[in-house]
């Protein structure tokens, strides 16, 4: 081949891997390459959390260290509406506290769908 | 070029029929009020996205703000494996031809407030008057109309009907500082509620939070400054992503938000029901990026740069060929 020819495909090469043009899949993604689904991110909040004998919380409290937030007042709320494990001293029912406890305290999500 | 991701695609205009469906609204509303005031003329920017993933296909939002460049979120656009998109408005539909998604848009931190994209079209819209991208500051208390193609409902059971009606309804917007989350400090996010009328229960409704000043307005309830249900609340749902936020300031509409995703604290989750929050990328933030972003596209036409570069190379060649 021809030296021009030869710098006009080396051009042309170069070219096409720079350029904007699309690349065309020739084959179908492999199962790595799947798209990922709609975005979630779930918010937990740390708490204390005070467990009556029923199994019912009689209180609960940020755990050191967490901040005052929507989320955290969200926690606060739900977890009031809880029921937890009972435990027992001598075979009577009793309270206890769970402490640094993680309660979900919300979630969020993206709002693209499925159309088909 | 990380970002931005192009497809070859065929310019196409159809006109498509128009189906009627419902949306999340108030319980005791009629889903054609917000039917009609979706399909009033200051609205006739936004229109329905669709493209396809390996996951197979997908319904957005999204508003036109020139006359062949969609605004929408990041989410939308962000997948490797994103293909024919097309972007219906003023009814004909038009092609994606290339799209560049926010730098610092990662995917996953939803409250970080970067989910946003450009879309270029192949072809121009010639009949709709693109929306006016808003500049100023005063969203928060202003009362804001989402516009898109979301899912369908009422705030007591939330999204349960399929998407692809465009519908609009009103929230006020109530927050644009993040820093009520932990770990965050910015004001690239509208934050709105979805409040109940009054004298809702939350026996009416499903997994609703068991409150019923909390469900007639959730950011109070955190010690905000909100209100209660508007004539036609409404709450963002799937498929509204992308959609817009649209506020009037000095009797003049102006593009303020991107849909970008729901949340809840409830027990059904961020299912756009009474007490649900939603979260709109702050176009006012963006406004550089956003006509940046324009530019860049522009001028990366597909094959310009290609064309372009490649005579320039073969300049010196032809002349030593004839010398």
């Amino acid at each position: 081949m021809h030296k021009a020819q030869w710098l006009l495909l080396l051009s042309a090469t170069i070219l096409m891997a720079c350029s904007d043009q699309p690349v065309v899949a020739s084959a179908a993604p492999s199962p790595a390459e799947l798209a990922k689904p709609p975005v979630s991110q779930v918010v937990t909040v740390r708490l204390d959390i005070e467990v009556g004998p029923q199994g019912e919380v009689l209180s609960a409290r940020l755990a050191a260290g967490q901040a005052d937030t929507l989320f955290a007042k969200a926690a606060l709320m739900r977890v009031k509406q809880q029921q937890f494990p009972l435990r027992t001293e001598q075979q009577q029912p009793v309270s206890y506290w769970l402490l640094d406890h993680a309660v979900t305290a919300g979630s969020a999500q993206t709002l693209a769908t499925g159309n088909n | 070029m990380k970002k931005l991701l192009s497809t070859l695609g065929i310019a196409s205009a159809l006109l498509l029929p128009l189906t009627s469906q419902a949306g999340v609204i108030r319980h005791d509303r009629d889903m054609q009020e917000h039917i009609n005031m979706a399909a009033q003329s200051q609205f006739d920017a936004v229109g329905r996205l669709l493209f396809s993933t390996s996951a197979g296909n997908w319904i957005c939002s999204g508003t036109l703000i020139s006359s062949s460049f969609v605004l929408t979120a990041a989410h939308c656009l962000d997948d490797v494996t994103t293909s024919n998109v097309t972007f219906q408005v003023g009814g004909l539909l038009y092609s994606g031809a290339q799209w560049l998604v926010h730098e610092s848009w990662d995917g996953a931190d939803l409250f970080a407030g970067n989910d946003l994209a450009i879309l270029k079209l192949m072809g121009n819209v010639g009949n709709v008057t693109p929306a006016s991208i808003y500049q100023g500051n005063n969203e928060v208390g202003a009362i804001g109309t989402h516009v898109g193609f979301g899912a369908s409902g009422t705030g007591l059971n939330g999204a349960t009907l399929p998407p692809g009606t465009k519908r609009a309804g009103n929230n006020r917007m109530d927050v644009v500082d993040s820093t009520f989350l932990t770990g965050y400090s910015h004001d690239r996010i509208i934050w709105t509620d979805f409040d109940a009328p009054t004298g809702t229960l939350p026996s009416q409704g499903t997994d609703l939070v068991p409150d019923s000043g909390f469900l007639e307005d959730p950011l109070a309830f955190f010690g905000f400054t909100s209100g209660g249900a508007l004539d036609l609340e409404y709450s963002i749902a799937g498929g509204d992503s992308g959609g817009g936020f649209f506020l009037n300031e000095n009797n003049q509409w102006y593009l303020a938000g991107v849909h970008s995703f729901g949340a809840g604290v409830d027990a059904s989750g961020p299912n756009a029901s009474y007490g649900d929050f939603s979260g709109s990328t702050r176009v006012s933030s963006f406004t550089n990026w956003i006509s940046g972003a324009q530019n860049r596209l522009s001028v990366s036409a597909p094959g310009t740069l290609a064309l372009l570069a490649m005579s320039l190379l073969l300049l010196p060649l032809r002349r030593r060929v004839r010398g």
